[in-house]
């Protein structure tokens, strides 16, 4: 009965993604004709990043497959047992990290996304994975951009969200200390972390070759930190793009972005802002899709105090539509 | 009652003035959609336990007010049942054995945003579901024994919806098929009951999917 019942949903589920789906991708009456699938904007066609992110809502899919590294993070501070002094243990950590993200546009001035992605975090020694242990986030976003106004050159944009990681850590250290004071440390820990966000994004096409975005969040949520409860967080986030196809014809973008956040999504001390600094290389030779190479590099507290930063690059391939 | 009589008449004037051929350009939107919900809880389960979705039902009318060509607001009071299972960790059997089944009902009144894309067959939508706890249970996977957890859990809940669909233009009323995401923002177990319930974790939220059949019927205006 049970499983007949099942069957039913699963079902009824796939003939409402169909009938959804079908409609949603239904042929539209004016824009499909004159919109460009890369946005323009003052004649700059725009190659946002992850930073600002998209003002415009149209529909494309992106993703991203990347790893980044902290280097020189110290697990175990130096100590004296009598007159001998133990070095600290320090070990490198690593991320693979792993983004797929769908837009659809609904009307002219209305887009909806989907975010997914994980990322899982590693000790590449045997100190870094004694002290630090394992750590892996997945999770989603659900979103709505709407436009609020849009000229020749300049668009500004809503954005409403929610979002929900699941955080599963792995300590054995910690577990080994509960044991030795006799507490109760667990040898894994899950975490959900939802939040709801509001934000602002704008762009502005100075010419074909120059363009700026911005970004501003504010969102309310579960910290980084268990058990201490929901707190604020805001996000800002600024970018310049270069295209050098429309004056060179020579297929290459640049995105140069800075940004700082507050409790981010990698963990650390929530109480003190991320700095983060990216380049994004693209292609930039074909209208309907891009291919980057984003690295960047964010600098943050870990929980333990320690003041660390992250490289990162991935590979990303967006489609526009 | 004479202050009653007076309420009623301006509510049924309403009613009438709304639903009267001058008003048509007023495009009310009236229905009502049913379907099953499959839900579960998010949370620290307790050792050897996980937590399983179950499928439950759901119905409520619909009021809508159809704003600009693509744009409906709609309000859908009804009923939804929210389940979960737990399933414990048993010596020699491979998988976990489902052992517990939380239910959870709940009137709830979803105000939700309906966007219809540019051809009118598709639509995304989003909102909030306020839910009033009406019954909550904990009961044995047979049915042998059934706890009351209502005074354990708080009596309102919030949710955020998100959906994307299709519909069918008929003659005189439209019908939908649409798949819903329900994430609940409040966590569910009160913080004075926390560790007094084992099977349930102190910060669980409830979340999952659901399939939603609808009819509506569109009073004035052009369709």
């Amino acid at each position: 009965m049970r499983s007949m019942l099942q069957r039913f949903v699963a079902a009824g589920f796939l003939a409402a993604v169909g009938l959804g789906l079908a409609g949603l991708a239904a042929p539209s009456t004016v824009d499909a004709q004159t919109q460009e699938p890369r946005a323009v904007l003052g004649e700059h066609r725009f190659i946002w990043n992850s930073f600002t992110r998209t003002p415009f809502p149209r529909t494309y899919v992106r993703n991203l497959t990347g790893g980044g590294k902290f280097t020189n993070v110290e697990y175990i501070p130096s100590f004296t047992i009598g007159e001998t002094e133990i070095e600290a243990v320090k070990g490198d950590l690593l991320f693979a990290e792993l983004e797929f993200e769908y837009m659809h546009q609904i009307q002219p001035w209305l887009g909806m996304w989907a975010h997914i992605g994980g990322l899982a975090r590693l000790g590449t020694d045997a100190g870094a994975l004694l002290a630090q242990g394992v750590t892996a986030i997945f999770g989603y976003e659900l979103g709505w951009l709407f436009r609020m106004y849009e000229s020749e050159s300049f668009i500004l944009s809503g954005t409403a969200s929610l979002s929900n990681d699941g955080v599963t850590d792995v300590n054995l250290l910690r577990w080994v200390e509960g044991i030795i004071d006799d507490e109760d440390h667990p040898l894994v820990l899950s975490n959900p972390r939802l939040r709801g966000t509001g934000g602002l994004r704008a762009a502005w096409g100075l010419n074909e070759t120059w363009g700026l975005q911005f970004l501003g969040n504010a969102g309310y949520g579960e910290s980084t930190v268990r058990g201490e409860g929901n707190r604020w967080f805001f996000d800002y986030a600024g970018s310049a793009s270069i295209d050098l196809y429309p004056e060179t014809n020579f297929p290459l973008g640049f995105v140069v972005s800075a940004a700082t956040r507050s409790s981010p999504r990698e963990g650390g001390n929530p109480d003190l802002r991320t700095t983060d600094v990216g380049l994004r290389t693209a292609f930039t030779g074909r209208n309907n899709y891009l291919i980057a190479l984003d690295t960047s590099w964010n600098g943050f507290e870990l929980a333990d105090g320690d003041r660390v930063g992250l490289l990162r690059a991935g590979l990303s391939l967006q489609l526009f539509f | 009652m004479t202050m009653k009589r007076a309420l009623l008449s301006v509510v049924t004037a309403g009613i009438v003035g709304l639903m009267a051929p001058g008003a048509a350009s007023a495009q009310w939107v009236v229905g009502a959609q049913g379907g099953l919900a499959s839900f579960k809880v998010g949370g620290d389960s307790p050792d050897k336990a996980s937590y399983g979705s179950q499928v439950r039902g759901l119905a409520s009318g619909i009021l809508g007010y159809r704003i600009g060509d693509s744009f409906v607001l709609r309000i859908e009071p009804g009923f939804i049942q929210k389940g979960t299972g737990v399933a414990y960790d048993v010596e020699d059997v491979e998988e976990p054995v489902d052992s517990l089944s939380l239910n959870l009902n709940y009137i709830s009144v979803p105000v939700v945003a309906q966007v219809f894309t540019r051809g009118g067959r598709g639509f995304a939508t989003a909102g909030l579901d306020v839910g009033f706890l009406s019954s909550a249970t904990l009961a044995t996977e047979s049915g042998s024994q059934e706890e009351d957890v209502k005074d354990l859990l708080e009596s309102t809940d919030v949710s955020w919806l998100f959906g994307v669909g299709g519909v069918v233009v008929q003659r005189g009323f439209d019908l939908s098929l649409e798949l819903r995401y329900s994430q609940s923002l409040r966590k569910v177990l009160q913080e004075s009951a926390e560790g007094s319930a084992e099977a349930l974790p102190d910060g669980f939220r409830s979340s999952g999917f659901q399939l939603v059949a609808g009819i509506t019927w569109q009073l004035g205006g052009d369709r």
